[in-house]
């Protein structure tokens, strides 16, 4: 008797150990920065908007656009916050987010100036799947890829669907890329599809793996580059059944690379920084930034600036000759983890780690100011 | 401690899970029987020494329940007298206990698996990267889908059928080992017990994701197969249901 209430002790202790951090991690979001007409727009941790006057450092307006937090029995997957993955993006007067509930996703539509909510999709209090890769915008359409596999496509002018793909896998996590006339959405499940712009239907080409596709897809001249969970990362020619050239690397290429100039940068989990030539795909250098590069590079007036998981910031500059781009022209350490989408204006950089907004300058290799992120009482 | 943790027990066990998951075909809930098979093989050293002291007890049944109606108003002699009875048979009253606490680091290594490798949220996605080993079958196995039959293993079974051929089998299982005592107030608290454990597991597959219920379920069905052929029979589960009084009888 004894032990059998020893062991239901033991049993439930067990399980309330296990439910440590870590184990259910809770979603937080690692929206990044977006920079537009001198203020700086950011998702946070705790599922606001915000945006600041990148001059007077002052919040201009703070917006909570995911206020469903689930709650549920046990530390399991249920226990979901609302969180945002995406990055804002700013067309037209409208900050454009996509939220992650334990309801299902939505798209908001923002006033660039005081933050309301202007439109939101579904409509009526209903959810899509959960949105986190982010939006991209050509024309007067806004497309977003969806934990329920498909993509939808937006009117902006009319704030209504223009279409909504079939279903392409089981949940898309990667933004999808915009090339003309069609749209190219990378799969878990190992597929690259090209679907019309116009339509949502799936056209002739479709390209497949059999590892699943961690990265968004990025495309140069006729060329796809995406990064793999076999932590290959790939170039894909437009049409072809076979990749052009791979290359592995010690672990994921999570973030999506980034092509300048015939160079392809790659930042990849296991800490380094490959540079490969794009048509060939001889590799020309690697720097070893010592910790995963979670976020894409960021190429900013012939630099490049790179930010890897601890917090450290590198600079290269890419107008000098190749051998000299694999050595930082100057590096910055925040005090915060980066796994955020960043962007760069005008000589600055702007970036969110963990509950920190950080503004850096590139060329001198410093912080100029930063800011918490965190909600005042 | 944690990188030891990590190290020794919960990334061969998460890496075994995907390896096996991309054997067979995908399927995560075929990879989470399969493991359970595997680690009922390797602790069936332990589970046939569980039995063995199953068997012993059940054995010395007749002569408890002599020295229960002998010393049945004397509880301290009742207590000596029994533990000396297990001392002369050679057998350990909490030899059965050691297998289900081994068991333990193994169920809560299976519970952080199995959260781990779905990666129900992004962070858990691009955490795991930190715990896989360079294996091809691994790599390509990711990332997972958590959809096996009905259940999304990540979650818990909305439509209670796992909670109950959790705690169903939890309940025949004990019902096979669990001797029928003279003592009618330990009888009664014994078929409390019976109906607590199973109750209690039916509950937690209500609150943790599926899969780790259908390596519960999985489990206890292998222990209840091997119990029958290792002690050959039904046991104790013949003799009474927990609707009526057992009889105190020897097997």
């Amino acid at each position: 008797m004894k032990i059998s209430l020893l062991v239901a002790v033991l049993v439930l202790s067990s399980f309330g150990v296990s439910c440590i951090p870590g184990q259910g991690q809770p979603a937080s979001g690692w929206s990044g920065t977006a920079f537009h007409d001198g203020v700086i727009y950011a998702g946070t941790a705790d599922g606001r908007v915000v945006a600041i006057n990148a001059t007077t450092r002052d919040l201009l307006w703070s917006r909570t656009s995911a206020a469903e937090a689930a709650g549920g029995l046990g530390c399991g997957p249920s226990v979901v916050a609302a969180a945002i993955y995406t990055t804002p993006v700013v067309v037209d007067g409208f900050v454009y987010i996509g939220t992650y509930t334990a309801q299902g996703g939505r798209m908001h539509a923002l006033g660039v100036t005081d933050g309301e909510v202007i439109w939101e999709y579904p409509r009526g209090g209903a959810y899509m799947g959960t949105i986190v890769g982010g939006p991209v915008i050509s024309d007067d359409t806004l497309y977003v890829s969806s934990s329920d596999g498909r993509v939808h496509a937006l009117t902006l002018s009319t704030f209504t669907r223009r279409w909504e793909s079939e279903r392409l896998a089981d949940k898309l996590w990667t933004s999808p890329t915009v090339m003309g006339d069609t749209l190219y959405v990378s799969t878990f499940e190992g597929h690259i599809y090209a679907l019309s712009a116009e339509t949502g239907e799936l056209l002739d080409w479709a390209f497949e793996l059999e590892a699943g596709f961690a990265s968004a897809p990025v495309i140069y001249g006729d060329t796809v580059y995406v990064g793999s969970f076999d932590n290959n990362l790939y170039a894909i020619e437009i049409g072809a059944n076979e990749h052009s050239w791979k290359f592995q690397g010690g672990k994921w290429f999570w973030a999506a690379p980034v092509v300048y100039e015939g160079v392809v940068y790659a930042g990849s989990l296991d800490g380094r920084l490959y540079l490969f030539d794009a048509d060939a795909g001889d590799k020309l250098g690697e720097f070893d930034a010592g910790s995963p590069i979670v976020s894409s590079p960021v190429i900013m007036d012939d630099l490049l600036i790179v930010a890897d998981q601890s917090g450290d910031v590198y600079v290269f500059d890419l107008g000098s000759a190749l051998q000299d781009r694999t050595v930082p022209l100057v590096s910055v350490q925040l005090d915060a983890k980066v796994e955020s989408t960043f962007c760069a204006s005008e000589g600055l950089a702007y970036i969110r780690a963990e509950d920190k907004l950080y503004v850096v300058d590139v060329e001198k290799g410093r912080v100029t100011w930063e800011l918490s992120l965190t909600a005042e009482e | 401690m944690l990188e030891i943790w990590y190290l020794i027990i919960l990334n061969p066990i998460l890496n075994v899970l995907i390896a096996l998951t991309h054997i067979l075909a995908g399927q995560f809930g075929l990879a989470i029987i399969a493991l359970t098979v595997i680690v009922r093989l390797v602790s069936w050293p332990l589970n046939k020494r569980q039995l063995k002291s199953t068997k012993a007890l059940q054995d010395l049944q007749p002569k408890m329940q002599e020295l229960q109606k002998k010393y049945g108003k004397d509880q301290q002699k009742l207590q000596q007298e029994m533990m000396k009875l297990y001392k002369e048979a050679g057998v350990n009253p909490l030899g059965c206990l050691w297998p289900m606490l081994v068991q333990f680091p193994i169920w809560i290594a299976l519970y952080q698996s199995i959260m781990r490798a779905l990666a129900t949220t992004p962070e858990n996605l691009l955490s795991l990267h930190r715990h896989l080993y360079s294996w091809d079958v691994v790599r390509n196995a990711i990332p997972l889908s958590s959809r096996f039959l009905w259940l999304d293993l990540g979650s818990p079974d909305p439509y209670f059928i796992l909670a109950i051929v959790v705690g169903g089998s939890m309940w025949v299982q004990q019902k096979m080992t669990q001797a029928p005592s003279a003592d009618p107030k330990q009888q009664s608290t014994a078929r409390m017990m019976t109906l607590m454990m199973p109750l209690m597991f039916g509950m937690l597959t209500l609150m943790f994701p599926s899969g780790l219920a259908l390596y519960w379920a999985v489990s206890n069905i292998i222990g209840i197969v091997t119990q029958y052929f290792a002690t050959g029979g039904w046991g104790y589960l013949k003799i009474s249901s927990p609707f009526e009084s057992a009889a105190p009888k020897g097997r």
